[in-house]
Protein backbone atom coordinates (compact mmCIF):
# COMPACT_ATOMS: atom_id res chain seq x y z
CA UNK A 1 0.00 0.00 0.00
CA UNK A 2 2.84 2.36 0.70
CA UNK A 3 3.78 2.07 -2.90
CA UNK A 4 0.42 3.34 -3.90
CA UNK A 5 0.41 6.09 -1.34
CA UNK A 6 3.85 7.14 -2.34
CA UNK A 7 2.81 7.15 -5.95
CA UNK A 8 -0.37 9.07 -5.31
CA UNK A 9 1.57 11.59 -3.29
CA UNK A 10 3.44 12.40 -6.41
CA UNK A 11 0.26 12.88 -8.40
CA UNK A 12 -0.34 16.57 -8.00
CA UNK A 13 -2.23 19.26 -9.76
CA UNK A 14 0.29 21.43 -11.54
CA UNK A 15 0.19 25.16 -11.15
CA UNK A 16 -0.97 25.62 -14.69
CA UNK A 17 -4.07 23.55 -14.05
CA UNK A 18 -4.85 25.47 -10.90
CA UNK A 19 -4.36 28.79 -12.64
CA UNK A 20 -6.57 27.81 -15.50
CA UNK A 21 -9.31 26.70 -13.18
CA UNK A 22 -9.06 29.86 -11.12
CA UNK A 23 -9.21 32.02 -14.22
CA UNK A 24 -12.20 30.15 -15.49
CA UNK A 25 -14.03 30.51 -12.20
CA UNK A 26 -13.21 34.22 -12.05
CA UNK A 27 -14.32 34.77 -15.59
CA UNK A 28 -17.58 32.99 -15.16
CA UNK A 29 -18.26 34.84 -11.93
CA UNK A 30 -17.40 38.14 -13.59
CA UNK A 31 -19.52 37.32 -16.59
CA UNK A 32 -22.50 36.61 -14.43
CA UNK A 33 -22.00 39.23 -11.73
CA UNK A 34 -25.29 40.50 -10.52
CA UNK A 35 -27.11 37.61 -12.04
CA UNK A 36 -27.87 34.29 -10.59
CA UNK A 37 -25.01 32.25 -11.86
CA UNK A 38 -26.78 29.07 -10.89
CA UNK A 39 -29.64 29.74 -13.25
CA UNK A 40 -27.25 30.71 -15.95
CA UNK A 41 -25.29 27.60 -15.47
CA UNK A 42 -28.33 25.45 -15.37
CA UNK A 43 -29.84 27.08 -18.43
CA UNK A 44 -26.61 26.44 -20.26
CA UNK A 45 -26.92 22.85 -19.28
CA UNK A 46 -30.47 22.82 -20.43
CA UNK A 47 -29.32 24.27 -23.71
CA UNK A 48 -26.82 21.50 -24.22
CA UNK A 49 -29.38 18.88 -23.29
CA UNK A 50 -31.79 20.58 -25.64
CA UNK A 51 -29.20 20.49 -28.35
CA UNK A 52 -28.54 16.86 -27.66
CA UNK A 53 -32.25 16.15 -27.64
CA UNK A 54 -32.81 17.99 -30.85
CA UNK A 55 -29.99 16.03 -32.44
CA UNK A 56 -32.11 12.96 -31.85
CA UNK A 57 -35.52 14.51 -32.28
CA UNK A 58 -34.98 16.38 -35.54
CA UNK A 59 -34.05 13.35 -37.66
CA UNK A 60 -36.79 11.36 -36.00
CA UNK A 61 -39.31 14.08 -36.77
CA UNK A 62 -38.04 14.24 -40.32
CA UNK A 63 -38.47 10.50 -40.68
CA UNK A 64 -41.94 10.58 -39.23
CA UNK A 65 -43.03 13.48 -41.41
CA UNK A 66 -41.61 11.69 -44.43
CA UNK A 67 -43.56 8.58 -43.56
CA UNK A 68 -46.72 10.54 -42.90
CA UNK A 69 -46.18 12.59 -46.03
CA UNK A 70 -45.60 9.47 -48.07
CA UNK A 71 -48.68 7.88 -46.63
CA UNK A 72 -50.71 10.99 -47.35
CA UNK A 73 -49.39 11.03 -50.89
CA UNK A 74 -50.29 7.39 -51.25
CA UNK A 75 -53.73 7.89 -49.82
CA UNK A 76 -54.63 10.94 -51.88
CA UNK A 77 -56.58 10.34 -55.00
CA UNK A 78 -55.26 12.18 -58.01
CA UNK A 79 -57.41 10.74 -60.73
CA UNK A 80 -60.81 9.16 -60.61
CA UNK A 81 -62.47 6.49 -62.63
CA UNK A 82 -66.20 6.33 -62.67
CA UNK A 83 -67.61 2.92 -63.45
CA UNK A 84 -71.25 2.53 -64.32
CA UNK A 85 -73.42 -0.28 -65.55
CA UNK A 86 -76.31 0.14 -63.36
CA UNK A 87 -74.12 -0.14 -60.32
CA UNK A 88 -72.52 3.24 -60.11
CA UNK A 89 -69.07 3.42 -58.63
CA UNK A 90 -66.22 5.77 -58.47
CA UNK A 91 -62.65 4.73 -57.79
CA UNK A 92 -60.02 7.13 -56.58
CA UNK A 93 -56.65 6.47 -58.16
CA UNK A 94 -53.58 7.75 -56.39
CA UNK A 95 -50.34 9.11 -57.75
CA UNK A 96 -49.00 5.59 -58.16
CA UNK A 97 -52.00 4.34 -60.11
CA UNK A 98 -53.46 2.33 -57.24
CA UNK A 99 -57.03 2.36 -56.08
CA UNK A 100 -57.17 4.05 -52.71
CA UNK A 101 -60.77 5.14 -52.60
CA UNK A 102 -63.96 3.53 -53.70
CA UNK A 103 -67.37 5.01 -53.49
CA UNK A 104 -70.72 3.75 -54.62
CA UNK A 105 -73.59 5.92 -55.73
CA UNK A 106 -76.42 3.43 -55.54
CA UNK A 107 -77.36 0.22 -53.80
CA UNK A 108 -76.16 -1.96 -56.65
CA UNK A 109 -72.82 -0.26 -56.56
CA UNK A 110 -72.55 -0.80 -52.85
CA UNK A 111 -73.22 -4.49 -53.23
CA UNK A 112 -70.66 -4.72 -55.96
CA UNK A 113 -68.06 -2.89 -53.93
CA UNK A 114 -68.62 -4.99 -50.85
CA UNK A 115 -67.85 -8.17 -52.65
CA UNK A 116 -64.86 -6.93 -54.58
CA UNK A 117 -61.44 -6.48 -53.14
CA UNK A 118 -60.00 -3.69 -55.16
CA UNK A 119 -58.27 -1.51 -52.62
CA UNK A 120 -54.58 -1.01 -53.33
CA UNK A 121 -54.83 -2.80 -56.61
CA UNK A 122 -53.99 -1.06 -59.80
CA UNK A 123 -56.83 0.75 -61.50
CA UNK A 124 -56.88 -1.66 -64.41
CA UNK A 125 -57.05 -4.67 -62.12
CA UNK A 126 -59.80 -3.09 -60.09
CA UNK A 127 -61.92 -2.41 -63.14
CA UNK A 128 -61.43 -5.95 -64.32
CA UNK A 129 -62.40 -7.38 -60.96
CA UNK A 130 -65.47 -5.18 -60.91
CA UNK A 131 -66.47 -6.28 -64.37
CA UNK A 132 -66.17 -9.95 -63.44
CA UNK A 133 -68.12 -9.34 -60.26
CA UNK A 134 -70.81 -7.46 -62.16
CA UNK A 135 -71.10 -10.38 -64.52
CA UNK A 136 -71.46 -12.83 -61.65
CA UNK A 137 -74.19 -10.72 -60.14
CA UNK A 138 -76.01 -10.56 -63.43
CA UNK A 139 -75.61 -6.93 -64.25
CA UNK A 140 -74.16 -7.82 -67.61
CA UNK A 141 -76.96 -9.28 -69.66
CA UNK A 142 -76.37 -12.07 -72.10
CA UNK A 143 -77.98 -10.23 -74.95
CA UNK A 144 -75.03 -7.89 -75.09
CA UNK A 145 -77.06 -4.74 -74.70
CA UNK A 146 -75.31 -3.86 -71.47
CA UNK A 147 -73.09 -0.83 -71.59
CA UNK A 148 -70.14 -0.57 -69.29
CA UNK A 149 -69.37 3.08 -69.02
CA UNK A 150 -65.93 3.97 -67.81
CA UNK A 151 -65.19 7.61 -67.34
CA UNK A 152 -61.72 8.76 -66.47
CA UNK A 153 -61.50 12.00 -64.59
CA UNK A 154 -58.38 13.96 -64.14
CA UNK A 155 -57.19 17.49 -63.82
CA UNK A 156 -55.19 17.06 -66.97
CA UNK A 157 -56.94 16.18 -70.18
CA UNK A 158 -54.02 14.15 -71.37
CA UNK A 159 -53.90 12.01 -68.25
CA UNK A 160 -57.63 11.47 -68.42
CA UNK A 161 -57.36 10.39 -72.03
CA UNK A 162 -54.57 7.97 -71.26
CA UNK A 163 -56.44 6.52 -68.34
CA UNK A 164 -59.54 6.20 -70.43
CA UNK A 165 -57.67 4.36 -73.17
CA UNK A 166 -56.09 2.02 -70.68
CA UNK A 167 -59.37 1.24 -68.95
CA UNK A 168 -61.30 0.79 -72.16
CA UNK A 169 -58.72 -1.53 -73.63
CA UNK A 170 -58.38 -3.66 -70.55
CA UNK A 171 -62.12 -4.13 -70.23
CA UNK A 172 -62.46 -4.92 -73.88
CA UNK A 173 -59.71 -7.50 -73.62
CA UNK A 174 -61.34 -8.98 -70.55
CA UNK A 175 -64.72 -9.16 -72.21
CA UNK A 176 -63.24 -10.90 -75.18
CA UNK A 177 -61.37 -13.33 -72.99
CA UNK A 178 -64.40 -14.24 -70.95
CA UNK A 179 -66.73 -14.19 -73.96
CA UNK A 180 -68.88 -11.61 -72.32
CA UNK A 181 -71.18 -9.64 -74.47
CA UNK A 182 -71.22 -6.01 -73.53
CA UNK A 183 -70.51 -2.64 -74.99
CA UNK A 184 -67.77 -0.56 -73.48
CA UNK A 185 -68.35 3.14 -73.44
CA UNK A 186 -65.35 5.19 -72.43
CA UNK A 187 -65.22 8.84 -71.79
CA UNK A 188 -63.06 11.30 -70.00
CA UNK A 189 -63.92 14.39 -68.10
CA UNK A 190 -62.41 16.95 -65.85
CA UNK A 191 -62.69 17.19 -62.11
CA UNK A 192 -65.20 19.99 -62.30
CA UNK A 193 -67.86 17.67 -63.61
CA UNK A 194 -66.97 15.34 -60.77
CA UNK A 195 -67.68 18.01 -58.17
CA UNK A 196 -70.96 18.83 -59.82
CA UNK A 197 -71.94 15.18 -60.04
CA UNK A 198 -71.25 14.81 -56.35
CA UNK A 199 -73.86 17.43 -55.54
CA UNK A 200 -76.47 15.33 -57.25
CA UNK A 201 -75.22 12.10 -55.74
CA UNK A 202 -74.37 10.69 -59.12
CA UNK A 203 -71.27 9.12 -60.47
CA UNK A 204 -69.50 11.51 -62.83
CA UNK A 205 -69.84 9.13 -65.76
CA UNK A 206 -73.58 8.99 -65.42
CA UNK A 207 -73.80 12.67 -64.68
CA UNK A 208 -71.99 13.52 -67.85
CA UNK A 209 -74.36 11.42 -69.90
CA UNK A 210 -77.29 13.05 -68.20
CA UNK A 211 -75.85 16.44 -68.99
CA UNK A 212 -75.70 15.36 -72.59
CA UNK A 213 -79.32 14.31 -72.38
CA UNK A 214 -80.16 17.65 -70.93
CA UNK A 215 -78.29 19.44 -73.66
CA UNK A 216 -80.32 17.54 -76.20
CA UNK A 217 -83.64 17.96 -74.55
CA UNK A 218 -83.77 20.71 -71.94
CA UNK A 219 -87.24 19.67 -70.78
CA UNK A 220 -86.31 16.12 -70.00
CA UNK A 221 -87.04 14.78 -66.57
CA UNK A 222 -83.61 13.82 -65.39
CA UNK A 223 -84.89 12.37 -62.13
CA UNK A 224 -86.20 9.28 -63.87
CA UNK A 225 -82.77 8.57 -65.31
CA UNK A 226 -80.99 8.73 -62.01
CA UNK A 227 -81.46 5.05 -61.39
CA UNK A 228 -81.51 4.03 -65.03
CA UNK A 229 -78.99 1.78 -66.65
CA UNK A 230 -76.39 3.40 -68.80
CA UNK A 231 -77.81 1.47 -71.71
CA UNK A 232 -81.14 3.19 -71.38
CA UNK A 233 -79.60 6.61 -71.07
CA UNK A 234 -77.51 6.05 -74.14
CA UNK A 235 -80.42 4.79 -76.14
CA UNK A 236 -82.52 7.72 -75.09
CA UNK A 237 -79.74 10.09 -76.05
CA UNK A 238 -79.41 8.43 -79.39
CA UNK A 239 -83.11 8.66 -79.97
CA UNK A 240 -83.04 12.34 -79.13
CA UNK A 241 -80.08 12.84 -81.39
CA UNK A 242 -82.02 11.43 -84.26
CA UNK A 243 -85.11 13.38 -83.46
CA UNK A 244 -83.23 16.61 -83.22
CA UNK A 245 -81.22 15.99 -86.32
CA UNK A 246 -78.02 16.94 -84.63
CA UNK A 247 -75.09 15.76 -86.56
CA UNK A 248 -72.69 13.90 -84.31
CA UNK A 249 -69.81 16.19 -84.93
CA UNK A 250 -71.79 19.28 -84.08
CA UNK A 251 -71.18 19.34 -80.40
CA UNK A 252 -67.91 17.89 -79.37
CA UNK A 253 -68.48 18.66 -75.73
CA UNK A 254 -70.98 15.94 -75.11
CA UNK A 255 -69.37 13.38 -77.28
CA UNK A 256 -72.47 12.78 -79.34
CA UNK A 257 -70.37 10.91 -81.77
CA UNK A 258 -69.43 8.46 -79.12
CA UNK A 259 -72.95 8.21 -77.80
CA UNK A 260 -74.26 7.50 -81.22
CA UNK A 261 -71.73 4.89 -82.10
CA UNK A 262 -72.24 3.18 -78.76
CA UNK A 263 -75.98 3.24 -79.18
CA UNK A 264 -75.54 1.77 -82.60
CA UNK A 265 -73.45 -0.96 -81.15
CA UNK A 266 -76.16 -1.70 -78.62
CA UNK A 267 -78.73 -1.83 -81.33
CA UNK A 268 -76.53 -4.06 -83.37
CA UNK A 269 -76.25 -6.43 -80.48
CA UNK A 270 -79.98 -6.35 -79.99
CA UNK A 271 -80.49 -7.06 -83.60
CA UNK A 272 -77.95 -9.80 -83.67
CA UNK A 273 -79.44 -11.37 -80.63
CA UNK A 274 -82.94 -11.38 -81.99
CA UNK A 275 -81.81 -12.70 -85.28
CA UNK A 276 -79.90 -15.45 -83.56
CA UNK A 277 -82.96 -16.58 -81.70
CA UNK A 278 -85.48 -16.02 -84.42
CA UNK A 279 -83.70 -16.68 -87.64
CA UNK A 280 -81.34 -19.43 -86.90
CA UNK A 281 -81.69 -20.92 -90.32
CA UNK A 282 -80.19 -17.92 -92.06
CA UNK A 283 -76.48 -18.15 -92.01
CA UNK A 284 -75.47 -14.66 -92.77
CA UNK A 285 -72.49 -12.67 -91.87
CA UNK A 286 -73.13 -11.30 -88.47
CA UNK A 287 -73.31 -7.53 -88.49
CA UNK A 288 -71.58 -7.45 -85.14
CA UNK A 289 -68.52 -8.95 -86.71
CA UNK A 290 -68.14 -5.87 -88.80
CA UNK A 291 -65.97 -3.30 -87.18
CA UNK A 292 -68.20 -0.78 -85.40
CA UNK A 293 -66.48 2.23 -86.89
CA UNK A 294 -66.66 0.68 -90.26
CA UNK A 295 -70.29 0.01 -89.74
CA UNK A 296 -70.89 3.57 -88.84
CA UNK A 297 -69.03 4.72 -91.86
CA UNK A 298 -71.08 2.43 -94.00
CA UNK A 299 -74.24 3.84 -92.57
CA UNK A 300 -73.15 7.28 -93.46
CA UNK A 301 -71.79 6.52 -96.87
CA UNK A 302 -74.72 4.42 -97.87
CA UNK A 303 -76.97 7.39 -98.25
CA UNK A 304 -74.44 9.33 -100.20
CA UNK A 305 -73.60 6.59 -102.63
CA UNK A 306 -75.59 3.45 -102.19
CA UNK A 307 -73.72 1.63 -104.90
CA UNK A 308 -70.45 1.85 -103.06
CA UNK A 309 -71.80 -0.27 -100.30
CA UNK A 310 -71.18 -3.58 -101.95
CA UNK A 311 -70.42 -5.71 -98.95
CA UNK A 312 -73.58 -4.76 -97.20
CA UNK A 313 -75.48 -5.37 -100.34
CA UNK A 314 -74.09 -8.77 -100.93
CA UNK A 315 -74.94 -9.66 -97.42
CA UNK A 316 -78.47 -8.53 -97.65
CA UNK A 317 -78.75 -9.95 -101.09
CA UNK A 318 -77.82 -13.20 -99.59
CA UNK A 319 -80.74 -12.97 -97.28
CA UNK A 320 -83.03 -11.82 -99.96
CA UNK A 321 -81.89 -14.33 -102.47
CA UNK A 322 -85.42 -15.55 -103.03
CA UNK A 323 -86.60 -12.20 -104.19
CA UNK A 324 -86.67 -11.20 -107.76
CA UNK A 325 -85.74 -7.64 -108.34
CA UNK A 326 -87.26 -5.75 -111.23
CA UNK A 327 -84.52 -3.21 -111.64
CA UNK A 328 -81.12 -2.65 -110.05
CA UNK A 329 -82.22 0.65 -108.63
CA UNK A 330 -85.23 -0.84 -106.91
CA UNK A 331 -83.18 -3.71 -105.67
CA UNK A 332 -80.81 -1.30 -104.13
CA UNK A 333 -83.53 0.44 -102.29
CA UNK A 334 -85.01 -2.81 -101.22
CA UNK A 335 -81.78 -4.05 -99.79
CA UNK A 336 -81.25 -0.86 -97.95
CA UNK A 337 -84.63 -1.20 -96.39
CA UNK A 338 -84.00 -4.79 -95.63
CA UNK A 339 -80.78 -3.94 -94.00
CA UNK A 340 -82.60 -1.34 -92.04
CA UNK A 341 -84.98 -3.86 -90.68
CA UNK A 342 -82.23 -6.07 -89.57
CA UNK A 343 -80.30 -3.39 -87.88
CA UNK A 344 -83.37 -2.30 -85.96
CA UNK A 345 -82.85 0.99 -84.17
CA UNK A 346 -79.44 1.77 -85.51
CA UNK A 347 -80.44 2.19 -89.10
CA UNK A 348 -84.15 2.39 -89.01
CA UNK A 349 -84.49 5.89 -87.66
CA UNK A 350 -81.36 7.42 -88.95
CA UNK A 351 -81.68 11.17 -89.23
CA UNK A 352 -80.23 11.33 -92.68
CA UNK A 353 -82.63 8.84 -94.10
CA UNK A 354 -83.60 9.33 -97.64
CA UNK A 355 -87.11 10.28 -98.45
CA UNK A 356 -87.45 7.60 -101.07
CA UNK A 357 -86.70 5.05 -98.47
CA UNK A 358 -89.64 6.20 -96.49
CA UNK A 359 -91.78 5.66 -99.50
CA UNK A 360 -90.38 2.20 -99.91
CA UNK A 361 -91.12 1.39 -96.33
CA UNK A 362 -94.33 -0.40 -97.01
CA UNK A 363 -92.70 -2.58 -99.56
CA UNK A 364 -89.91 -3.38 -97.17
CA UNK A 365 -92.33 -4.43 -94.55
CA UNK A 366 -94.04 -6.79 -96.88
CA UNK A 367 -90.80 -8.34 -97.90
CA UNK A 368 -89.82 -8.68 -94.35
CA UNK A 369 -92.94 -10.49 -93.37
CA UNK A 370 -92.37 -12.76 -96.33
CA UNK A 371 -88.92 -13.72 -95.30
CA UNK A 372 -89.52 -13.78 -91.55
CA UNK A 373 -90.32 -17.16 -90.06
CA UNK A 374 -93.59 -17.81 -88.32
CA UNK A 375 -92.25 -17.70 -84.85
CA UNK A 376 -90.68 -14.36 -85.33
CA UNK A 377 -93.81 -12.79 -86.76
CA UNK A 378 -94.89 -10.90 -83.69
CA UNK A 379 -91.49 -9.51 -82.85
CA UNK A 380 -90.85 -8.43 -86.36
CA UNK A 381 -94.15 -6.73 -86.84
CA UNK A 382 -93.79 -4.70 -83.67
CA UNK A 383 -90.40 -3.72 -84.84
CA UNK A 384 -91.78 -2.69 -88.13
CA UNK A 385 -94.47 -0.75 -86.42
CA UNK A 386 -91.86 1.17 -84.53
CA UNK A 387 -89.96 1.65 -87.67
CA UNK A 388 -92.83 3.10 -89.55
CA UNK A 389 -93.48 5.51 -86.69
CA UNK A 390 -90.00 6.78 -86.74
CA UNK A 391 -90.10 6.73 -90.48
CA UNK A 392 -92.90 9.20 -90.44
CA UNK A 393 -90.97 11.41 -88.10
CA UNK A 394 -88.18 11.28 -90.48
CA UNK A 395 -90.25 12.02 -93.47
CA UNK A 396 -91.00 15.44 -92.13
CA UNK A 397 -87.41 15.77 -91.19
CA UNK A 398 -86.34 14.51 -94.55
CA UNK A 399 -88.36 17.20 -96.23
CA UNK A 400 -86.32 19.84 -94.61
CA UNK A 401 -83.14 18.27 -95.61
CA UNK A 402 -82.82 19.57 -99.17
CA UNK A 403 -83.32 23.12 -97.91
CA UNK A 404 -80.34 22.72 -95.70
CA UNK A 405 -78.30 21.55 -98.56
CA UNK B 1 -25.10 39.85 -2.28
CA UNK B 2 -21.96 41.53 -3.42
CA UNK B 3 -19.94 40.76 -0.31
CA UNK B 4 -21.35 37.28 -0.35
CA UNK B 5 -20.15 36.74 -3.91
CA UNK B 6 -16.70 37.94 -3.12
CA UNK B 7 -16.42 35.73 -0.11
CA UNK B 8 -17.62 32.79 -2.17
CA UNK B 9 -15.04 33.64 -4.76
CA UNK B 10 -12.33 33.71 -2.17
CA UNK B 11 -13.55 30.42 -0.83
CA UNK B 12 -13.26 28.91 -4.26
CA UNK B 13 -9.73 30.16 -4.68
CA UNK B 14 -8.62 28.69 -1.39
CA UNK B 15 -10.50 25.49 -2.12
CA UNK B 16 -8.71 25.20 -5.46
CA UNK B 17 -5.34 25.50 -3.76
CA UNK B 18 -6.37 23.11 -1.06
CA UNK B 19 -8.14 20.37 -2.99
CA UNK B 20 -6.61 20.58 -6.46
CA UNK B 21 -4.26 17.68 -5.74
CA UNK B 22 -7.06 15.47 -4.55
CA UNK B 23 -9.25 16.29 -7.54
CA UNK B 24 -6.28 15.71 -9.78
CA UNK B 25 -5.72 12.27 -8.26
CA UNK B 26 -9.34 11.25 -8.71
CA UNK B 27 -9.11 12.45 -12.26
CA UNK B 28 -5.97 10.42 -12.66
CA UNK B 29 -7.92 7.34 -11.67
CA UNK B 30 -10.68 7.94 -14.16
CA UNK B 31 -9.51 10.10 -17.01
CA UNK B 32 -6.64 9.91 -19.41
CA UNK B 33 -6.94 13.20 -21.15
CA UNK B 34 -5.61 16.58 -20.15
CA UNK B 35 -8.48 18.59 -21.56
CA UNK B 36 -11.00 16.35 -19.80
CA UNK B 37 -9.21 16.92 -16.55
CA UNK B 38 -9.41 20.65 -17.09
CA UNK B 39 -13.11 20.38 -17.78
CA UNK B 40 -13.66 18.38 -14.61
CA UNK B 41 -11.70 20.89 -12.60
CA UNK B 42 -13.78 23.74 -13.89
CA UNK B 43 -17.05 21.99 -13.33
CA UNK B 44 -16.17 20.79 -9.86
CA UNK B 45 -15.15 24.21 -8.69
CA UNK B 46 -18.05 25.95 -10.34
CA UNK B 47 -20.27 23.61 -8.38
CA UNK B 48 -18.27 24.43 -5.31
CA UNK B 49 -18.77 28.14 -5.94
CA UNK B 50 -22.51 27.69 -6.34
CA UNK B 51 -22.79 25.68 -3.17
CA UNK B 52 -20.14 27.45 -1.11
CA UNK B 53 -22.52 28.11 1.75
CA UNK B 54 -23.65 24.57 2.45
CA UNK B 55 -20.51 23.16 3.97
CA UNK B 56 -20.71 22.43 7.66
CA UNK B 57 -17.05 21.66 8.24
CA UNK B 58 -13.84 20.85 6.48
CA UNK B 59 -14.49 17.13 6.50
CA UNK B 60 -17.84 17.63 4.89
CA UNK B 61 -16.33 19.96 2.35
CA UNK B 62 -13.68 17.45 1.39
CA UNK B 63 -16.16 14.60 1.14
CA UNK B 64 -18.42 16.77 -0.94
CA UNK B 65 -15.63 17.63 -3.39
CA UNK B 66 -14.69 13.96 -3.63
CA UNK B 67 -18.23 13.00 -4.42
CA UNK B 68 -18.69 15.78 -7.00
CA UNK B 69 -15.42 14.88 -8.69
CA UNK B 70 -16.37 11.22 -8.93
CA UNK B 71 -19.68 12.19 -10.48
CA UNK B 72 -18.11 14.59 -12.92
CA UNK B 73 -15.61 11.98 -14.02
CA UNK B 74 -18.40 9.49 -14.51
CA UNK B 75 -20.42 12.02 -16.49
CA UNK B 76 -17.40 12.68 -18.62
CA UNK B 77 -16.91 9.00 -19.33
CA UNK B 78 -20.49 8.21 -20.09
CA UNK B 79 -21.05 11.05 -22.49
CA UNK B 80 -22.40 10.04 -25.86
CA UNK B 81 -19.43 11.47 -27.66
CA UNK B 82 -16.80 9.80 -25.49
CA UNK B 83 -18.35 6.39 -25.82
CA UNK B 84 -17.93 6.47 -29.54
CA UNK B 85 -14.49 7.89 -30.04
CA UNK B 86 -11.12 6.68 -28.97
CA UNK B 87 -9.15 9.50 -27.44
CA UNK B 88 -5.48 9.71 -27.81
CA UNK B 89 -4.62 9.37 -24.18
CA UNK B 90 -1.69 11.48 -23.32
CA UNK B 91 0.93 9.94 -21.18
CA UNK B 92 -0.20 11.47 -17.95
CA UNK B 93 1.41 9.00 -15.59
CA UNK B 94 4.06 10.21 -13.32
CA UNK B 95 7.22 8.27 -13.80
CA UNK B 96 7.30 5.10 -11.73
CA UNK B 97 10.12 4.71 -9.29
CA UNK B 98 10.09 0.96 -8.98
CA UNK B 99 8.88 -2.04 -10.92
CA UNK B 100 6.40 -3.01 -8.20
CA UNK B 101 4.97 0.44 -8.13
CA UNK B 102 4.40 0.44 -11.86
CA UNK B 103 2.72 -2.98 -11.72
CA UNK B 104 0.50 -1.97 -8.84
CA UNK B 105 -0.66 1.27 -10.38
CA UNK B 106 -1.32 -0.36 -13.75
CA UNK B 107 -3.36 -3.06 -12.02
CA UNK B 108 -5.18 -0.46 -9.97
CA UNK B 109 -6.10 1.57 -13.02
CA UNK B 110 -7.50 -1.56 -14.62
CA UNK B 111 -9.93 -2.12 -11.78
CA UNK B 112 -13.59 -1.23 -12.26
CA UNK B 113 -14.44 2.34 -11.29
CA UNK B 114 -16.35 1.31 -8.16
CA UNK B 115 -13.38 -0.63 -6.78
CA UNK B 116 -10.87 2.06 -7.70
CA UNK B 117 -12.93 4.58 -5.76
CA UNK B 118 -13.09 2.58 -2.55
CA UNK B 119 -9.41 1.71 -2.69
CA UNK B 120 -8.51 5.35 -3.17
CA UNK B 121 -10.84 6.73 -0.52
CA UNK B 122 -10.04 4.09 2.03
CA UNK B 123 -6.33 3.59 1.62
CA UNK B 124 -5.13 6.95 0.40
CA UNK B 125 -7.52 9.49 1.85
CA UNK B 126 -7.75 7.41 4.99
CA UNK B 127 -11.48 7.43 5.45
CA UNK B 128 -13.06 4.64 7.40
CA UNK B 129 -15.35 2.26 5.64
CA UNK B 130 -18.58 3.84 7.02
CA UNK B 131 -17.33 7.24 5.89
CA UNK B 132 -16.54 5.92 2.44
CA UNK B 133 -19.98 4.35 2.35
CA UNK B 134 -21.52 7.70 3.13
CA UNK B 135 -19.56 9.53 0.46
CA UNK B 136 -20.46 6.95 -2.18
CA UNK B 137 -24.06 6.67 -0.98
CA UNK B 138 -23.59 2.97 -0.56
CA UNK B 139 -24.18 0.44 2.18
CA UNK B 140 -21.10 -0.13 4.34
CA UNK B 141 -21.15 -3.82 3.56
CA UNK B 142 -21.10 -3.04 -0.12
CA UNK B 143 -17.98 -1.03 0.44
CA UNK B 144 -16.44 -3.92 2.39
CA UNK B 145 -17.08 -6.39 -0.38
CA UNK B 146 -15.80 -4.00 -3.01
CA UNK B 147 -12.65 -3.51 -1.00
CA UNK B 148 -12.25 -7.24 -0.65
CA UNK B 149 -12.76 -7.84 -4.33
CA UNK B 150 -10.31 -5.10 -5.24
CA UNK B 151 -7.75 -6.48 -2.86
CA UNK B 152 -8.10 -9.95 -4.33
CA UNK B 153 -7.36 -8.55 -7.74
CA UNK B 154 -4.35 -6.66 -6.46
CA UNK B 155 -3.30 -9.54 -4.21
CA UNK B 156 -0.07 -10.46 -5.85
CA UNK B 157 1.10 -6.92 -5.55
CA UNK B 158 -0.04 -6.67 -1.99
CA UNK B 159 2.22 -9.52 -1.05
CA UNK B 160 5.02 -7.52 -2.51
CA UNK B 161 3.97 -4.69 -0.28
Amino acid sequence: MENMIRYFDRVKADEELKEKTKNYIKESIAANRGENIGNQYRSKRRQTTLRRLSAAVVPAAACISLIIGGYALYKTSVNYVSYDINPSLELGINFFGKVVEAESFNADGEGLLEESRIMNHSAVEAVEVLTLRADEKGYIKDDGSTVIAVTAESQKTKTAEQLKEKMGNSIQVLLNEKHLNAVVYTDSSNLQIRTEARQYGLSPGKYKLMLALHALEPDINLEQYKEARITDILLKADELLKQKQISPSEDAEWNFNLIRSTAEKINLRHQENERNTNQNEIQSVSPASIEPEQEQEQNQTRYLSPKADSSDRSQTQNENRNEISSSPAIEQEQTTVQNQNQNAGADQADAEQDQTQNQEQGQGQEQNSDTGSDSSGSGQSSQNQKQSDSGQDNSSAGNKKPNNN
Amino acid sequence: MNSNTISAEEMVMTAIDKYADMVRRICFLHLGNRSDIEDVFQEVFIQYYLNADIFQNEQHEKAWICRVTFNKCKDMNKSFWRKRIVTLDENLEIAYETEEESDLITALLRLPDKEKDVIYLHYYEGWTVPEVAEILHQNANTVYSRLRRAREKLKIKEEVI
